[in-house]
């Protein structure tokens, strides 16, 4: 094989090949949750990345799961923003479940996809923000192959919420979450540094 | 008896008569020291393109006839004096070039040497039309001495201001005036040696109209010291009382109050291109030039700002508004750029410019980042740089999406749902979380379900899986609430917060989300 492409092969880490699969083992954040923990590559949420979480409405669960990484943040006084939430967070519940709302910012654009997008890729730059949430539907793969660029600048996680699946997303980590009666239901569309799959079932105590 | 100097050794032209000692008692009195500026050519220099090499005159009416007012040096070396009729200067000096006189240019110039004076002392005052004086007694230490105030003063308004100027020091204002407008870089510490300084000088110099010197003359009276050896009340008579305060005012033996000057209390600066500009690229250049004016005058004055405004101007529309605003009062040349850079990308202009004006008032004292004075680099820094990293984030997305984009949420103690929170406020006294079960979204309204046989619908029928929870407050305060909460799961899953109200209705609300 030309020798250059060896060099790219091996040395950047954004390129793998199947067969190499858990090579580059990535060491991801514990999500605090054991079963999911376990499903996912490096044992937890992606670090200095992006990750999208398709759910058919919201409110199946989906904070319930952020919740253990969102309290460990707050507590290191590093920075929260929430971009276009689709409802009011609801800082007693939020504060009740330890998350300190000092460190918590909610931008709410004017609806316009190009300011959510700009402002979610200024925030991952930030190096303060140590986590950005946005609820955004439409955005195309190239601003998310930007927010994943920014992410690693910035040293920060990014959450997409959207409602569709689109395929060929570039994210990183990519789950599909189904309520259940329990708690909710994660299958793994995509997780970079793997191509086994799987999903599992994530009890939450919902109220 | 012990001697002091009474005269600091300043530079050539100090008359003998001036070193006499004062007594100690005298001396340790702090007398104002008074510098006094005039600018004998401001007329002439606040022109711009006036120069040295081509004689010149500033011309004004008088008595119906335009004479000269101020004649550059080149001019008066020809035979130019003040007074002298424009076609008998012109006549003179060949080649003779006519500025009118503004008052208005020599009034802003004299403004903006206020504001400049305004870093040797705090006592500047303006005397119209073309001098200043300093009360200089209480920056000495500072400076180091008189001649290093001196010193810079005239380095400054030589290289930086290109004005010529004559300047005297003395304990009372009109006596420096004086010294100064005769020509005269005289220095008088005590004030009992001001009759001996001063009384060589031509009474031509004395602030009095023309006709009073003539009548001054023909009296015989051509020196100050002639003047003083007149009786008072004789004086006064023929000269008016106006002449005998201004002496004794000259001479310190009456107190002569000045008003200081204050400079403005806003920043404005202004900008013609000299053509029609279409692109932001060129405006983002002249605008950071401004900018950095802007800095320079926050730095002098100690202070930083919360938003400056620009202003475009275009030829035959309504002057484009740019307010630059920031979260944490600043005075950051790189940071205010970024801002407007900011703004300007988003600006799609309506005509091109023809010129750009920057203001900005409401100052607020700077006050430095406090850093720990042991500062533990692994621990303190990078906190510490955080905090100024979100801050800048906050107002880049301000400036591009408004004030009210940026939101924080904050518990507060009450009962119902919906007063439970606070946006946008910072609650210093944190509230006990509650007891009870709350979900993460909130509506930002109830929504109404809809009802099926009694029961709660929404897209199929709604599942009642706890409660109720009885919330009954606010009677008191107009916005009553008497509702019965449960949580209901719907037929996707969703865990809903729904409510029932209390009264002859009994509709059923959806308020939040579990998530």
């Amino acid at each position: 094989m030309n020798n250059q492409l060896q060099t790219l092969l091996e040395n950047n880490p954004r390129v793998w090949r199947g067969k190499d699969a858990g090579r580059y083992l990535m060491t991801g954040t514990p999500t605090g949750h054991p079963q999911l923990d376990a499903c996912l590559p490096g044992g937890g949420w992606p670090t200095n990345a992006i990750m999208e979480m398709v759910t058919p409405q919201w409110g199946v669960g989906e904070l319930q799961l952020l919740l253990p990484l969102m309290r460990t943040i707050t507590h290191q006084k590093r920075w929260i923003l929430w971009i276009s939430p689709p409802y009011v967070p609801y800082a007693p519940a939020l504060e009740r479940a330890g998350i300190d709302m000092d460190y918590v910012i909610v931008i709410q654009p004017d609806n316009a996809c190009k300011d959510a997008s700009w402002s979610i890729e200024k925030a991952l730059q930030t190096k303060a923000c140590a986590m950005v949430l946005a609820w955004q539907n439409g955005l195309p793969s190239g601003a998310i192959r930007r927010l994943q660029l920014a992410a690693e600048t910035g040293q920060s996680l990014g959450v997409l919420f959207r409602q569709r699946n689109h395929e060929h997303s570039p994210a990183a980590l990519r789950l599909n979450l189904k309520p259940s009666e329990t708690g909710v239901h994660v299958e793994v569309l995509k997780a970079r540094g793997t191509y086994q799959y799987r999903s599992v079932h994530v009890n939450l105590r919902m109220h | 008896m012990a001697k002091s100097p009474a005269v600091l050794p300043l530079p050539l032209l100090l008359p003998p008569e001036v070193h006499r000692p004062a007594s100690q008692a005298e001396a340790e009195i702090p007398q104002p020291l008074w510098l006094a500026l005039v600018f004998p050519k401001l007329a002439l220099e606040v022109h711009d393109d006036q120069r040295s090499d081509i004689p010149a005159v500033a011309v004004k009416e008088y008595k119906g006839r335009s004479v000269v007012h101020t004649a550059s040096r080149l001019a008066e070396v020809q035979g130019v004096r003040a007074y002298m009729p424009v076609n008998a200067a012109c006549a003179l000096c060949p080649g003779l070039k006519v500025y009118p006189v503004n008052e208005q240019l020599q009034h802003d110039r004299l403004q903006q040497l206020a504001v400049w004076a305004e870093q040797f002392t705090s006592k500047v005052n303006v005397q119209s039309p073309q001098a200043m004086l300093l009360e200089v007694r209480g920056s000495l230490k500072l400076f180091g001495g008189l001649s290093a105030i001196q010193d810079q003063i005239r380095q400054q308004l030589t290289e930086q201001w290109r004005q010529s100027f004559h300047s005297a020091v003395s304990p009372t204002p009109m006596a420096s005036l004086l010294l100064a407008n005769s020509g005269e870089s005289d220095v008088v510490h005590n004030k009992q040696h001001l009759r001996s300084v001063l009384g060589g000088l031509s009474v031509n110099n004395l602030p009095i109209g023309l006709k009073k010197k003539q009548q001054l003359r023909n009296t015989g009276v051509r020196l100050l010291r002639d003047l003083w050896r007149l009786p008072r009340h004789a004086l006064a008579r023929r000269f008016g009382p106006e002449l005998i305060s201004y002496l004794d005012r000259t001479l310190g033996l009456i107190p002569d109050p000045l008003d200081f000057f204050s400079s403005p209390d806003e920043f404005e600066t202004f900008y013609e291109f000299p053509m029609e500009v279409h692109n932001t690229a060129l405006l983002l250049n002249v605008a950071g030039q401004l900018l950095q004016q802007l800095v320079i005058f926050l730095r002098q004055r100690d202070v930083c700002i919360n938003q400056c405004q620009f202003q475009l101007y275009h030829d035959r529309c309504a002057a484009t508004n740019i307010i630059v605003g920031v979260r944490q009062a600043t005075r950051d040349h790189k940071h205010l750029i970024s801002l407007l850079e900011e703004h300007l990308n988003r600006l799609s202009l309506a005509a091109p410019v023809m010129s750009i004006k920057l203001s900005a008032n409401d100052f607020i004292l700077f006050s430095p980042e406090d850093l720990s004075l042991f500062l533990e680099p692994e621990l303190d820094q990078p906190l510490l740089r955080k905090e100024s990293d979100i801050v800048t984030l906050l107002e880049q997305v301000q400036a591009r999406m408004g004030r009210d984009a940026i939101r924080t949420f904050h518990s507060v103690a009450d009962h119902r749902p919906e007063y439970a929170y606070r946006v946008n406020e910072t609650v210093t006294k944190k509230c006990e979380s509650t007891k009870q079960h709350r979900p993460f979204w909130l509506l930002p309204e109830p929504r109404v379900l809809p009802q099926k046989n009694h029961r709660p619908w929404l897209q199929g029928p709604v599942t009642l899986i706890k409660g109720p929870e009885r919330i009954q407050a606010g009677w008191w305060s107009g916005h009553d609430v008497r509702r019965d909460y449960y949580i209901a799961v719907d037929n996707k899953g969703s865990h809903l917060w729904i409510y029932q109200e209390l009264n002859e209705h009994c509709r059923w609300y959806l308020h939040g989300l579990f998530s």
